[in-house]
């Protein structure tokens, strides 16, 4: 009987590119003038992530808007 | 892969040792049937992957999560959002009815799921449909929210398949009319998902693939045994694992494990991801002691007792006994249809019970005495 010495498995999964946080939806229309307004899209984006927009707005866009604080 | 005797510290071996997989025939060949399932069975589908406790699940749901990544990588460079697999495992529930809740949340962490404690249940939007365009969850379903979440997120990230390991929790249900309501769940999860579902567990399992036929319609088995004693071709497989582990066994001195293979597979019921783990706590039993080489008092101390394995092996065998291979299950199949002509009906089988319209004026054999009928004939008197 001839023993064999079997493979070894490697488990490692491979590096990918960073997930985006957000699904990547694209906006209804793009390329023509009847493409959708960034209030539709934050409307569907918010619904897709099964939110309200309020929420979406308040947790992800607006932690994340490169502003400065306006003072008068 | 050789070890000199004084290259790393114990804990470094130990760890390289324990991390080792060995690609021994029974998983190689479960590995390409799951992929070829997941590639192409149609959307929707449910897979199930049935093998007893130990045989190396797990190891074969982390195989195919790296073949899944490595395939749909060129995808994941032009799509963001996808994601090439998720993996959850069912946990145990702790009073004993599985959370569906729990489920749910632990699937959308493991999509790195936004706003997780933000989700609305859907009670303006009909997203979710069956093929009548009938709405299959009320916004008033428990956990609907989450449900509703993680079927958007499971559609938009569009992964290859969704693995659930340790699935036979799935079953773990307190009344057998519920035990039918979790299969109705994952059905429609698989199918609103439109992905294909990988249920990884013991036999436990075919508990809900024999609730109905719909499953069984819709689900592919793929049965990752055991090596069994019986079969010359998987001993001889069985101790090639085993010399496989022993040349990578980080001693300094190689033991020769093949002459107590029975001993090997008494307790270790001829699985290979029990085999490993008895090797690893041996090993640490003979590097604590400081021993050059792995004696045979190491194995008998840190092996699971004779009851352990006993029920592990009854478990095993009644589940064998139900996934029996096609050729012994054909015949019977056969006999169900009625076309045992051809193939033969094993004795055990009962005849199919056929319903036979009665004719009108007929007289059922029954009713006529046979042999020593008195020559005067009663069918005379109906032959009218």
């Amino acid at each position: 009987m001839l023993a064999i010495v079997y493979d070894l498995w490697s488990l490692a999964l491979p590096t990918l590119p960073p997930r985006s946080r957000l699904y990547s939806l694209a906006p209804m229309g793009i390329g023509t003038s009847q493409v959708e307004s960034l209030t539709s899209y934050v409307m569907r984006l918010a619904e897709a992530h099964a939110v309200s927009p309020g929420t979406l707005i308040r947790q992800e866009i607006f932690p994340n808007l490169p502003l400065t604080r306006i003072s008068h | 892969m050789k070890f000199s005797p004084t290259p790393q510290p114990i804990a470094e071996r130990i760890r390289a040792f324990r991390l080792l997989t060995v690609a021994h025939p029974l998983p190689l060949a479960a590995k390409d049937q799951l992929v070829a399932a997941i590639n192409e069975a149609p959307a929707g589908s449910i897979v199930m992957v049935l093998g007893p406790t130990g045989v190396g699940k797990t190891t074969l749901r982390l195989k195919v999560q790296q073949l899944l990544s490595e395939q749909n990588r060129p995808l994941m460079e032009t799509d963001p959002s996808g994601v090439p697999f998720v993996a959850v495992e069912a946990a145990a529930p702790d009073n004993g009815n599985f959370s569906w809740r729990d489920h749910y949340r632990r699937t959308l962490i493991e999509l790195s799921e936004p706003m997780l404690d933000r989700k609305i249940k859907p009670n303006w939007v009909h997203l979710v449909q069956d093929s009548h365009g009938q709405q299959l969850l009320g916004p008033r379903a428990p956990a609907g929210e989450l449900r509703h979440a993680l079927e958007l997120a499971v559609l938009n990230r569009r992964p290859a398949a969704v693995l659930i390991d340790e699935a036979q929790h799935l079953t773990r249900i307190a009344s057998g009319r519920k035990l039918a309501d979790q299969l109705e769940v994952i059905k429609s999860l698989a199918n609103c998902t439109r992905t294909v579902h990988v249920l990884l567990g013991t036999y436990d399992l075919l508990a809900l693939r024999h609730l109905n036929g719909q499953l069984g319609r819709r689900s592919l088995d793929i049965h990752f045994r055991r090596y069994t004693a019986d079969s010359h071709d998987d001993v001889r497989m069985f101790k090639n694992a085993v010399l496989t582990f022993q040349r990578h066994l980080p001693l300094a001195e190689q033991p020769d494990l093949l002459p107590v293979w029975d001993l090997l597979y008494e307790r270790s019921v001829g699985c290979i991801g029990i085999l490993k783990e008895w090797l690893d706590r041996a090993l640490i039993a003979a590097l604590k002691e400081g021993c050059v080489t792995l004696a045979c008092q190491h194995l008998e101390a840190t092996a699971l007792s004779p009851s352990q394995c006993e029920k592990i092996a009854v478990e095993a065998h009644e589940g064998e006994a139900q996934l029996l291979p096609a050729d012994q299950v054909r015949p019977r199949l056969r006999g169900l249809l009625g076309l045992s002509a051809s193939a033969g009906r094993p004795p055990e089988m009962p005849p199919p019970h056929r319903r036979k319209r009665a004719r009108v004026g007929q007289r059922k054999p029954k009713r006529d005495q046979i042999g020593q009928a008195p020559s005067l004939s009663r069918n005379a008197c109906h032959r009218v």
